[in-house]
């Protein structure tokens, strides 16, 4: 088990291309780490910085006591697991769990007892003397975790492993692969840029976009305090509902106004905005769940009009919208019933995040 | 089958009466084509082997003699009383050599091109391909003079150089696509297993584009060994390939067409083993971005 820190860590590619700045994080040792967000938002590059496949363009990544900036990936002890599996097509089963250990010219028993540990472990055993050819995506993936986790590597890296499966399957592998990590206790760099695997998976998560660190912290964090709007759009399913409003103290309450609404901050929230933001404009963001459907108009709630309602079973998804033509999503009961244009009146309810508009910040 | 089971008659109407049909005729004609195609390629060379088995009257007779007994003389003639045997033996050295050299330096050079982010590298790339590009003329002089001054005429090197320059672009430029459609990740998996970057190279990314190196091998030993220019030119007749001496039997007092067949008969016979022993690995290796799709 080792500790990761990337300390002040930037990768310029030619160009020049900017992916990663400025990267400050410490992934624990034996911690189940998540690297989440959208394509090209440096997840990829700072994965590779670890492994040790893309030099450091500026900053330090320790080790434990370790400075492996300049050790090539053989010299880390990391093992990695791909998105594509990255077999050896030319090799059985057995050949590929082996590769990294024929490489350090193990004795053929050791081997042997090893690959075969790997594979029980792993649930493959049947598959060993088969070529990796005809396998499924799912078996693929446990012949390339075996070929990572034989060797029992200092830090697995973990390269979006089940975005290739179908779904019924990345559902399977997401409980295989947090079980895995539980009984081997590796460290385990989880790179993704789905948020659902990162939130049920990682024990922490570092959300980053243009390569930028958003936030790092549990999912739990990120989802009820999300540090930036990006964050807060980026995490959650439905996505939160955003929209730009003015701030107003009327009578001593704090008010979050735009065209379609006029919502009522609780104090708490007010007494956290410093005098320069109280007159500001912010953007306000809430997520699905925290908006509640009322049939008639009551203080406070805003008005709002159908557009589109979205069973999903568990759940529905309504969409409405506001006064002046935005829409926001809304959870209802799966019982909801409504035609399009009929008149709802949302309440917004606690937690409602206010953001900077220039800098995306939460400004609570 | 047992006595009460009725044998039922599958009754085709017209239309897929018609369907059938055409179907059966396509299919001929698709045979016929094929058939023709292989003709015409055919076609010259089994007229050169025969000529080769003619005697010289048989040759020049004017109407075409279909039947004849066959004689060795020609062969005799130009591969042991002239003893061009050993221009065989040259092309071999030449053409070896040339497909050595290019697939030493060319396979990493391409792999280079596909994985190393090397300043300007589509520009030196087509630069190379430029190389391929030129008619053989165009170097002729350039390199002439070059290797009389460094004191190569007349060696084997100077054919196996200039034969280089055609065809090391083109294992350059084809090896490269083959290593494109490798995934990175493969570099990867087999550096983060404990490899360096050249034992990657070697032990997981090559046994992947074997075909591959077959087919071009293959092609850049029948370009070099069909190559006429170069090897006149550069080369003394210790050294010249056999291609490249078929023209002294074309005399003043008549061309013996005879021996030229012979010898022409003699020279494609290594290639076309060749061929038809790597066949399967040639199309494979052809196919290679096609199946990995």
């Amino acid at each position: 088990m080792t500790t990761i820190a990337l300390k002040n860590v930037w990768k310029i590619y030619e160009g020049p291309v900017l992916a990663v700045k400025d990267l400050t994080v410490t992934i624990e040792h034996g911690e189940f780490f998540a690297l989440l967000g959208p394509s090209g938002c440096g997840k990829s590059s700072t994965m590779r910085m670890i492994a040790g496949l893309e030099e450091i363009s500026k900053g330090e990544i320790w080790f434990d006591q370790t400075l492996v900036n300049k050790l090539e990936p053989p010299e880390r002890n990391v093992a990695m697991v791909f998105e594509t599996y990255a077999l050896y097509p030319y090799l059985s089963v057995y050949e590929n769990i082996a590769f990294p250990l024929r490489i350090r010219g193990m004795r053929r028993d050791e081997i042997d007892r090893k690959v075969r540990w790997a594979a029980d472990f792993l649930g493959i055993s049947d598959l060993l003397p088969m070529s990796v050819k005809g396998l499924s995506g799912g078996q693929m993936q446990s012949v390339g975790i075996g070929r990572a986790i034989v060797r029992e590597p200092s830090i697995l890296i973990m390269d979006e492993p089940i975005s290739h499966l179908e779904a019924r399957v990345r559902a399977r592998m997401r409980e295989e692969l947090v079980k895995l990590h539980d009984q081997l206790g590796t460290t385990t760099v989880y790179v993704t840029h789905d948020q659902v695997e990162a939130m049920t998976m990682a024990d922490r998560i570092a959300v980053m976009n243009l390569g930028v660190l958003q936030q790092v912290g549990t999912p739990k964090e990120v989802y009820e305090h999300p540090q930036t709007e990006f964050v807060g759009g980026f995490i959650g399913e439905p996505p939160m509902n955003f929209a730009d409003c003015e701030l107003k103290r009327e009578d001593g309450t704090l008010y979050a106004c735009s065209d379609s609404f006029k919502v009522p901050l609780p104090a708490e929230t007010a007494g956290k905005l410093d005098a320069q933001h109280e007159k500001a404009r912010v953007r306000l963001g809430i997520r699905p769940e925290s908006i509640g459907v009322e049939s008639a108009p009551s203080q406070d709630s805003v008005r709002a009009s159908v557009y589109v309602l979205e069973p999903q079973g568990e759940r529905t998804i309504l969409s409405a919208r506001l006064a002046n033509g935005e829409l926001f999503l809304v959870e209802v009961p799966p019982d909801f019933d409504a035609q399009p244009d009929d008149a709802v009146f949302l309440r917004f309810r606690q937690p409602i995040h206010l953001f900077d508009v220039e800098s995306g910040i939460n400004l609570i | 089958m047992n006595a009460e089971t009725t044998q039922e008659t599958i009754v085709l109407d017209a239309r897929q009466r018609r369907i059938l049909l055409g179907r059966r005729l396509m299919r001929w004609l698709y045979y016929l084509l094929t058939a023709l195609i292989v003709m015409l390629f055919l076609f010259p060379w089994l007229w050169v082997f025969s000529l080769g088995f003619k005697t010289r009257s048989e040759i020049l007779s004017p109407t075409i003699v279909w039947i004849w007994k066959p004689t060795l003389v020609n062969f005799y003639e130009v591969l042991i009383a002239k003893g061009y045997w050993r221009l065989i033996i040259n092309s071999l050295i030449v053409a070896v050599s040339t497909v050595t050299l290019c697939i030493v330096i060319g396979v990493p050079t391409a792999y280079a091109f596909s994985r190393f982010p090397i300043p300007g590298k589509e520009s030196w790339f087509y630069m190379i391909l430029t190389f391929r590009m030129a008619p053989a003329v165009v170097l002729a002089l350039p390199l002439y003079i070059l290797f009389a001054r460094a004191k190569l005429l007349g060696t084997y090197f100077a054919p196996i150089l200039a034969h280089c320059t055609f065809t090391l672009p083109f294992v350059i430029w084809l090896m490269r696509s083959f290593f494109d459609d490798i995934p990175k990740e493969i570099d990867a998996a087999a550096m983060t297993d404990g490899y360096s970057r050249a034992g990657a190279f070697f032990h997981a990314i090559l046994p992947l584009v074997k075909s591959g190196i077959v087919a071009v091998a293959l092609f850049s030993i029948i370009f070099s060994w069909n190559e006429f220019l170069y090897g006149l030119i550069l080369t003394s007749d210790a050294t010249r390939p056999v291609a490249s001496q078929i023209p002294s039997l074309i005399r003043p007092h008549g061309t013996l067409w005879g021996e030229v067949c012979a010898l022409a008969t003699t020279a494609s016979l290594p290639v076309a083993f060749l061929i038809f022993a790597l066949q399967r690995q040639l199309v494979r290796g052809l196919s290679f971005g096609a199946v990995k799709g």
